[in-house]
């Protein structure tokens, strides 16, 4: 192997340090430390730096560190019970919602009548935007129970959100984890 | 019954009715772990007892700042409560934890300029910076790029071994390795610098 430089020997030194480098590496690295005061100086460095590491001193935990630690985390507790509360409240509005929607459409005969009338409704609309026919009347009934499924759509998703919202802080945490 | 805290460990005490000391079975960490988990604030409370010194320490060598080093302490603090559900009892609670607190460094953002408090040492202590004495080697240290100064904190101050350091990082032993080889060669040469 051919004489190293003083630049390639200075990366491989930690490396040398630490017996991480291969038979010829090491031994071409020797024979270059023999023969090199600057490089000997450095590799004495390499090898007095993790002693020095060792012995480097942090200070002591502030004396208040503790209650401060127990005071975030009762708050981090009481907002999650607040939460899990909160969550619960849309639960009110859905089942009303969802009653309401199951009242109207009754069963499946409701399912299928209610589908008949929306055809018709589309047909007559088609006939009115072609000039074929007059505006139809807004029927009353079906425009409730849109209302009352986009009122249970609303709901819903504000719900998700709150939910969302609640594992947000655990998800973000799961990936710290 | 109650928890107490000595040499980072935590035993149960049992008083007989006359209110004598008659039994002390040491808890580790996991089992503290598992108690606080299920609600136990004491547990908690035990636990943080036995590790705050080192979270601190730890915190302290990552920010070189006192009151920074308080803020991410607290806060990897709270992720251990947020998470705690997220610990298996069956394995080891250091590893665990180490890499929850690695990362809690990591993703930790200076959202403010340090102010001065009033809050913390009342009694006018002394400040922890000058106590430690800032080495030529501590500001080397503290100018390297996180991603290096974290494995040498982990191994060096921690003393963790170099696969606990892959685990904390979620790098390989090697790349571990290979950051800590770099790391120490670019404090070498910074402390050169600050020799001539």
């Amino acid at each position: 192997m051919k004489p190293l430089l003083c630049a390639e020997v200075r990366p491989l030194l930690e490396g040398f340090v630490d017996q991480d480098l291969d038979t010829a590496q090491s031994a071409a690295l020797r024979e270059h430390l023999a023969g090199c005061t600057d490089c000997r100086w450095q590799q004495e460095e390499a090898l007095s730096i993790p002693s020095r590491l060792r012995a480097l001193r942090a200070p002591e935990p502030p004396p208040l560190l503790l209650a401060s630690v127990m005071n975030a985390v009762s708050a981090v507790r009481a907002g999650e019970i607040q939460a899990s509360r909160l969550i619960w409240k849309p639960v009110v509005a859905e089942v009303i919602l969802s009653a309401i929607i199951g009242w109207y459409v009754s069963g499946f005969a409701g399912i299928g009548s209610l589908t008949n009338a929306t055809f018709g409704e589309l047909e007559q609309l088609f006939g009115w935007s072609s000039g074929a026919a007059a505006l139809p009347a807004a029927p009353s009934a079906d425009l409730l129970l849109v209302l009352a499924c986009l009122s249970l759509i609303g709901v819903t998703a504000y719900h998700l959100m709150l939910i969302a919202r609640t594992s947000s802080g655990r998800k973000s945490t799961r990936r710290t984890a | 019954m109650y928890s107490v805290s000595m040499a980072g460990l935590s035993g149960d005490v049992l008083r007989n009715p006359a209110g004598a000391v008659t039994v002390s079975v040491p808890i580790s960490a996991g089992a503290l772990a598992e108690r606080a988990s299920g609600g136990d604030s004491d547990a908690f409370e035990e636990l943080v007892k036995a590790y705050q010194r080192r979270v601190y320490g730890f915190a302290y060598q990552y920010v070189r700042d006192a009151e920074e080093a308080r803020d991410v302490a607290q806060e990897i603090f709270v992720q251990l409560y947020r998470n705690l559900d997220r610990y298996d009892a069956e394995r080891a609670f250091d590893p665990w934890f180490w890499r929850l607190a690695t990362n809690v460094c990591l993703n930790y953002r200076r959202r403010r300029v340090p102010e001065p408090r009033d809050d913390i040492d009342p009694g006018g202590a002394p400040d922890p910076t000058a106590m430690t004495g800032e080495s030529d080697l501590s500001l080397a240290l503290g100018e390297l790029d996180p991603g290096y100064r974290l494995p040498l904190i982990l191994h060096y101050h921690l003393d963790q071994s170099i696969e606990s350091v892959a685990h904390s990082m979620g790098l390989s032993v090697g790349a571990v390795k290979s950051r800590m080889h770099r790391a120490r060669g670019i404090l070498r040469r910074s402390l050169a610098e600050r020799s001539q």
